[in-house]
């Protein structure tokens, strides 16, 4: 009845009490969110940052030679062109270089997965004398190093006959990517409960048969991020690759990108083009398989 | 139900066996019209104990790395005491090497360089992922897409990024200094690469860039096993914003922290790949660092002794850097 005489706007009840009025000048509006806004500007930054070499790399691969070399640098392109495509894949071994990465990271990572997993699970499940040590010795094999192997590799390779073969390569990139392969399957299998193989022995398998037909198939998603780092490992690998191999024969796609700059002309249309198509598998890997890669990197990191 | 294929052939229920074993002497079981001997076969991998099934187990991969990572740690040791040269003659030769190496000018200059350049890129990516970590881990709206293409630079070969970066540093075409000039930042284009002192520089925000993504993706799943109701209880205990940072976010992270700075310096230390690329040693020998040194005396001047000492030597500074972060960084592994 006298609800009209209270004046409402003088006390604060306890329901105001930690509440933020969102309703409020524009200027209040930025306090509160200040937090996220300046997180957005942050992220926008770095995004430029991040991408902006991208872009730049892939448009000049569609400039035509006049844009490139102009006075004035073109950011949007004013005659798009596929002639640089054309021409690395025409004038230079560039399709035995994808062949000879592809060949080798396939291979590296079928072998590293035939190898690795099994090991892997037997330092999870099996500790028996001298287990624990084995373990740190194949750890410690990346403690060292690649470029300080590269003398007694090279004298190794060419005393069996694999320098400029595909084979030399394939091994060395197995020595480099399957330490790090057998610490995160390690870490997987460790996660796989010991109850399943026991289930699986007292059913009637062998024990290499509770491994390949029971653990093997669960253990997919720790073998998807281990083997897909292994496959980005190996496809950007560049020191062994300018070392072992001599002719196209055997050359990366790292090896020929770096032949190009030391060539009589630098195009730097057709390098960007080349670079352009070299990293195209990144792309598609980061795109498809992301969740898998950020597995894989975070799995012997963050769980200490 | 599991069913495993017994190496007599045909399929073993348990209770069937007992039953044949005890009757075994009599060669015509009346209860059981048609089965099959069951030739109590144990498979190979079950006979054996179980620690000797785990060793035999590893053993090809153990080979494989024995004989292409072992053999040659060992051959790299032996030949960092002989001089080996282009006659491909091993001689013994002691500690002659290592004496060489202490007094060789180049040695510590090229060190000095290698170290200016693994701390200025560790520092760059640390930071810069660090806040870009902090940034991401509000869950705004775009997260997992800005987390994908965060991803590209680390991705793709870092051969390409340096071709990528060498163009873009070029002194007369190059978009940097395009870009810097419009901005009115600088009046004359600056020559990233040729000017001794600027390429070292020039060098380490190259590799910043790329190892930045890989920053980011090992904070973030640092940041992200700190449970909220730490922050609540914080800010319900007043406290503001950046001593939230440094009480909660700072000791919590602390592993992690140091699994990425030992990550990361370990790979600014030994990376080779961008050096040879952009600068190949620098203007004169001003990008010289100690990975390019170990390879051209391995391959441009032939010497492989000298370079396997060399290779010794860096195996020594990158066991310190560990212990040093193990030391510094000393938690409670829980």
């Amino acid at each position: 009845m006298f609800s009209n005489l209270i004046n409402n706007d003088i006390y604060m009840s306890s329901n105001d009490l930690g509440k933020i009025h969102s309703s409020g000048t524009f200027w209040k509006k930025v306090k509160k969110y200040r937090g996220k806004i300046l997180a957005y500007l942050v992220l926008l930054c770095y995004l430029l940052v991040a991408i902006f070499p991208l872009y730049w790399m892939i448009i000049t691969g569609f400039k035509t030679n006049t844009e490139v070399y102009s006075d004035r640098p073109t950011y949007i392109i004013k005659h798009p062109t596929l002639r640089n495509f054309i021409t690395i894949f025409k004038g230079r071994p560039t399709l035995y270089y994808f062949r000879n990465t592809m060949v080798v990271a396939l291979v590296t990572t079928i072998i590293c997965i035939l190898v690795g997993t099994i090991a892997a699970f037997s330092f999870a499940r099996y500790k028996y004398k001298g287990s624990s040590f084995i373990m740190f010795c194949i750890l410690a094999v990346r403690i060292f190093p690649p470029i300080s192997l590269i003398v007694p590799l090279y004298l190794m390779m060419s005393k069996l006959g694999l320098i400029d073969n595909l084979l030399g390569l394939i091994i060395v990139n197995i020595y480099l990517t399957l330490p790090f392969f057998i610490w995160i399957m390690k870490g997987f299998f460790e996660s796989i409960p010991k109850e399943l193989d026991e289930a699986a022995r007292i059913d009637g398998c062998s024990r290499f048969q509770a491994f390949r037909l029971i653990i093997f198939p669960i253990s997919f998603n720790g073998l998807a991020a281990a083997s897909i780092i292994t496959f980005m490992w190996t496809w950007n690998e560049f020191l062994f690759g300018q070392i072992l191999a001599v002719t196209s024969a055997a050359k990366n796609i790292s090896v020929g990108a770096v032949d190009f700059i030391t060539d009589l002309n630098i195009s730097w249309n057709q390098m960007c083009a080349y670079g352009f198509l070299a990293s195209i598998p990144a792309f598609i890997f980061i795109i498809l398989f992301q969740k898998y890669i950020v597995q894989g990197l975070t799995a012997g990191a963050v769980k200490g | 139900m599991i069913a495993c294929e017994q190496e007599g052939g045909g399929y073993i229920n348990s209770s069937l066996s007992i039953l044949l074993i005890q009757e075994d002497h009599i060669m015509f079981n009346p209860f059981i019209s048609s089965v099959k001997k069951n030739t109590n076969k144990v498979h190979f991998f079950d006979r054996i104990s179980e620690s000797r099934y785990g060793f035999l187990i590893t053993l090809p991969s153990l080979l494989i790395l024995l004989m292409v990572a072992v053999y040659p740690v060992l051959r790299v040791i032996y030949m960092s005491m002989t001089e080996f040269g282009i006659t491909m003659q091993a001689k013994f030769v002691g500690q002659k090497n290592f004496f060489e190496i202490f007094t060789d000018i180049n040695f510590f200059r090229y060190t000095r360089n290698s170290l200016i350049y693994t701390l200025g890129a560790v520092a760059i990516s640390f930071t810069v992922g660090m806040i870009i970590a902090l940034a991401l881990n509000k869950n705004l709206r775009f997260t997992g897409f800005l987390r994908t293409i965060a991803l590209w630079p680390w991705a793709i070969p870092p051969v390409v990024a340096s071709i990528t970066w060498k163009w873009m540093y070029n002194d007369v075409m190059g978009i940097l200094n395009d870009l810097l000039l419009r901005c009115g930042l600088i009046s004359q284009p600056l020559s990233w690469l040729s000017n001794g002192s600027l390429a070292l520089a020039s060098l380490i925000i190259v590799h910043a860039w790329i190892d930045i993504p890989f920053v980011i993706v090992l904070l973030l799943a640092g940041l992200k096993s700190i449970p909220q109701e730490l922050y609540e209880a914080a800010s319900i205990d007043g406290a503001s914003n950046w001593k939230q940072f440094t009480k909660v976010t700072l000791p919590l992270l602390k592993p992690t922290m140091m699994v990425t700075l030992l990550i990361s310096t370990a790979f600014a230390f030994r990376t080779f790949d961008i050096v040879f690329t952009l600068t190949r040693g620098g203007p004169g020998d001003a990008t010289e660092l100690l990975v390019t040194y170990i390879y051209n005396n391995a391959f441009q001047f032939l010497r492989f002794g000298y370079s396997s000492a060399l290779s010794v030597i860096m195996v020594i500074i990158t066991i310190l850097i560990v212990l040093f972060y193990t030391k510094v960084f000393r938690t409670n592994y829980y």
